[in-house]
């Protein structure tokens, strides 16, 4: 490669962006204007409507009948309170209604307890703060009364006081900095992600649409050569918005804390600063972040042919980046175990950990290799995107997916990209048909799900678009041979799953057993062990396999590649699952028959290995034998495992070729 | 000398179908010479200009340009080739004089060179009103200037014109057909695509029919009609634009 080239195309990109005055100002300075300006002018006004509301003079009123009680002079004698009385409760009249209860007065006099209702809206902004004098004036009352009472009798004060505690927060800083560091790496990882994205819906998709695009190709750069100049330029840009973005926060924020004196009060960020020492390991992994981020958004603008389109790409990347954002701010989520290794989890944790200096070598070593692994991988995907005609010149190959039937020829399958709608359509509908029917009944939204949205809805499909159902479905005879081979190999791979799930715990993820058990207990209960057996055990091998081994790989495997096909099969079952803690497990068992029908070229082995494999689950998680069967003998299954997965091998097609 | 052996393109339309964009294409255009590159809209010449300009590759075949296989390698020729297309944009945020200065360093050429060379073509093309303007606040006309500007500044041997006078003014069009008259007088091998059968009578020495990816004609634009039983290109064309309405419908 030709760093001199990368620079040259480097440097024009920049020189670009920085001419696009509109641009340049709306990404990079707009933010850092708004955030002292929204953070200020909101925190201002906020204080100054609340002291606003503090001074005003509230109406309240107190039943009819206690004019002269102690709670009524007391309330009158407040000068933010114009008390009346009222015979019965009207909130639309008053901010609060005052009503004493049977026997008030008798009570207080004979020393007893002494009842009165309180009445106020919550929704209303001038009855909550009514309220809250009305809850002082009480509550002074109440202390006058105790003492009162304590000196009839002789008491001393202190008598009712066991305990007095003095509270001191001794971390009054640290306080600001965790508060900040649920905030700031979110926001971060927001702008980071709109700056990227400004850059590479230009540079990407706007050299398409410009039509310069072929002149970059024609010219002497290769293709590593032209994805780097243009990836070094969105994450210079969407590194140097995101460190703007930071800067202007912590300023924002440092300001606010200097304006409060540094006494705390109502503001939470009262005493902040950002910790000099530990900002050099924020910047490093801020700019590590910038390259993944840079490359997914390139990679998103590189597949569309407008800016316009390239920006409807990137609506779904941010919000899907703000689920680690959500994620990472939830209540005992720490850099622990797997979220060591999430990208985005991990940024925005050690980004806590490292306001409130509690990180450590290891994490941020953690962070770093996997969010580099991660950025490797995107870039690999984004040299191959540049290498692929079809992308740049928008050359067919795209969805077949017309509902005009008359048009369309008969297909031995349906295209790749066909595939991945077709699953997003089946999620969606799997998520929202599955979630309403297991409110009525688990088992039978098991069977109705499958059934029709998987099985029937893609024999539906293949009809519609002519595809031919045997070609598409891998519907070949495998012979007594593979059959057999399956037969033996799924109790294996069942067993390896199970290890590699095991193994998976020792990084924190607990995926094993998740909810499964307790499923299987309410399966046994309603539909008695035979009846589970065929609901999971047969139903998704059938249906699961004839949507993801059948329609959708036969349409993957037009444009990609088998090594391709096993990670996307894998991803795509993973996901199918709508579970965290089972797609490790289902991702593996995916990709296993994925390389089963590669080999055998035949649904029904898969059908075959897929029951069984379910099968043994059922039983194991009915019966709630993992402990005594799996690891209990851990060793011997490891041992006879890896040999008995090797059986793979055996499988062989048949004679038919895969479509 | 540009040497074009059974060069093939196949590309996979919407329902699955292949689609042979160009079928083993066999040209031969030496240096000082232009070939005309004719055909409707469709017919596989963009894909050809582009395969040649080593943008794309081509599914079967191979391309010589002075004896050097273009596609195998492929960084090397673009040095010695010059691509300009009627959709080709410029970097609207750049200078004139920017983007062409640019192109040359693209192309590997010193600092010295590049001054000389851009002086040159701003005398040449007459680019001097105009050469420290934004692209953005340029005319088509004035565009297409700096365009053809930046496709030769690194002196390709081998200049691929696809539609290079579409859009533009009698005076702005006339400027190029100069400029590529000038052109082939320095010995470069041009391949030129256009509609204008008009550009295709002054400016080609030979021609190359394309319809529907075949070629179906080559050789001196008169030796082509007479084969064809024409008496000019338009009736060659009427005549192809009726086979394939006959073939559609």
């Amino acid at each position: 490669m030709n760093w001199q080239q990368v620079f040259l195309l480097y440097k024009k990109e920049l020189l670009e962006f920085i001419r696009d005055k509109r641009t340049f100002l709306i990404m990079l300075f707009v933010p850092a204007l708004l955030y002292p300006g929204i953070i200020i002018l909101t925190t201002e006004l906020t204080a100054k409507q609340v002291t606003k509301q503090q001074k005003k003079v509230y109406e309240i009123a107190v039943k009819s009948g206690y004019e002269d009680s102690q709670l009524y002079k007391k309330l009158a004698a407040d000068k933010y309170l114009k008390v009346t009385s009222m015979e019965t409760k009207d909130l639309d009249k008053v901010s609060v209604f005052v009503e004493p209860l049977e026997n008030y007065k008798e009570n207080l006099d004979s020393f007893k307890t002494a009842s009165l209702s309180v009445y106020y809206k919550t929704a209303d902004n001038s009855s909550r703060f009514a309220f809250d004098k009305v809850r002082d004036v009480i509550g002074k009352l109440k202390k006058e009364l105790v003492q009162k009472r304590l000196k009839i009798k002789g008491l001393d004060t202190e008598l009712i006081i066991p305990l007095k505690v003095n509270v001191e927060k001794v971390d009054e800083e640290v306080e600001s900095r965790y508060l900040a560091g649920r905030i700031l790496p979110g926001i971060m990882l927001i702008m980071l992600v709109v700056g990227c994205s400004f850059i590479a819906q230009e540079i990407a998709a706007g050299e398409k649409e410009r039509g310069t695009l072929e002149t970059l190709l024609c010219s002497p750069l290769s293709q590593l050569e032209l994805v780097c100049g243009k990836y070094l330029t969105v994450v210079t840009v969407g590194f140097s918005s995101a460190i703007i973005n930071l800067g202007c926060m912590a300023l924002t924020i440092s300001h606010m804390s200097s304006l409060s004196g540094g006494d705390g009060g109502s503001n939470p960020f009262a005493n902040f600063s950002l910790p000099m020492t530990a900002m050099p390991v924020i910047i490093i992994c801020l700019i590590i972040v910038a390259f993944l981020v840079s490359g997914l958004s390139l990679m998103a603008a590189s597949m569309a042919r407008t800016v316009q389109e390239a920006g409807q790409y990137m609506v779904p990347i941010t919000l899907v980046m703000s689920l680690p954002v959500i994620f990472s701010s939830l209540p005992g989520v720490e850099l622990e175990g797997i979220t060591r290794f999430i990208p985005f989890i991990n940024f925005c944790l050690l980004f806590q950990d490292l306001l409130i200096g509690e990180s450590n070598l290891l994490d941020f070593l953690a962070v770093v290799v996997s969010t580099g692994i991660f950025t490797i991988l995107v870039v690999a995907l984004l040299i191959k995107i540049y290498s692929s005609e079809n992308v740049l010149f928008n050359h067919e190959g795209r969805s077949t997916l017309t509902f005009n039937r008359k048009s369309l020829k008969t297909k031995e399958s349906f295209e790749a990209n066909d595939s991945i709608i077709i699953f997003s359509i089946m999620l969606l509908l799997m998520f929202f048909v599955s979630t309403s029917l297991q409110t009525v009944d688990l088992g039978l939204s098991v069977i109705l799900s499958q059934w029709s949205i998987f099985f029937l809805l893609s024999l539906g499909l293949l009809a519609f678009f002519k595809v031919k159902v045997k070609t598409a479905l891998h519907l070949h005879n495998p012979g007594a041979k593979n059959l057999a081979v399956c037969f033996l190999l799924a109790p294996f791979c069942f067993s390896g799953v199970m290890l590699f799930q095991l193994f998976l715990q020792y990084f924190g993820y607990h995926g094993a057993d998740f909810g499964l058990v307790d499923l299987m207990a309410v399966l046994t209960t309603e539909y008695g062990f035979i009846g589970t057996l065929l609901i999971i055990s047969l139903t998704p091998a059938i249906c699961e396999e004839v949507l993801f081994r059948g329609l959708l790989l036969s349409g993957l495997r037009k444009s990609y590649s088998e090594k391709s096909c096993l990670w996307l099969q894998a991803l795509m079952f993973g996901v199918a699952h709508f579970s965290l803690f089972r797609f490790a497990g289902t991702a593996v068992m995916g990709a296993v028959l994925t390389l089963v029908i590669f080999r055998t070229r035949s649904l029904i082995c898969t059908i075959l290995m897929h029951a069984i494999f379910n099968g043994i689950s059922c039983l194991v998680w009915a019966y709630d034998v993992q402990d005594k069967l799996i690891l209990d003998n851990i060793w011997l299954i490891a041992v006879l495992t890896i040999p008995g997965c090797a059986l793979i091998f055996l499988l062989k097609p048949k004679d038919e070729k895969i479509a | 000398m540009l040497k074009v052996s059974n060069l093939r393109k196949v590309f996979i339309d919407r329902k699955s179908n292949e689609i042979e964009a160009v079928k083993d294409l066999n040209l031969s255009i030496e240096a000082g010479q232009i070939l005309g590159l004719l055909g409707m809209n469709g017919a596989g010449k963009s894909t050809a200009l582009r395969m040649l300009s080593t943008v794309i590759k081509p599914s079967s075949g191979q391309a010589f340009l002075n004896d050097v296989d273009m596609h195998a390698n492929s960084l090397e020729v673009r040095r010695s080739i010059g691509f300009l297309s009627g959709s080709t944009g410029l970097y609207k945020r750049l200078t004139a004089r920017e983007t062409i200065v640019w192109f040359a360093k693209l192309n590997g050429m010193g600092k010295q060179d590049i001054k000389t060379r851009v002086d040159e073509l701003v005398v040449l093309l007459n680019m001097s009103e105009f050469i420290d303007r934004k692209c953005e606040k340029l005319s088509t006309g004035q565009k297409q200037k700096v365009n053809i500007a930046r496709t030769i500044i690194h002196n390709p041997s081998l200049l691929i014109l696809d539609e290079a006078t579409t859009g533009l003014d009698v005076v702005a069009k006339r400027s190029i057909i100069d400029f590529i008259k000038h052109m082939k007088n320095e010995n470069r091998v041009i391949l030129f695509c256009t509609h204008h059968m008009d550009e295709v009578l002054e400016l080609c020495d030979s021609i190359a029919v394309l319809n529907q990816g075949e070629l179906v004609g080559n050789g001196q634009i008169d030796d082509v009609l007479q084969s064809q039983d024409c008496s000019n290109l338009g009736e060659l064309f009427n005549r192809y634009a009726e086979r394939i309405g006959v073939a559609k419908s």
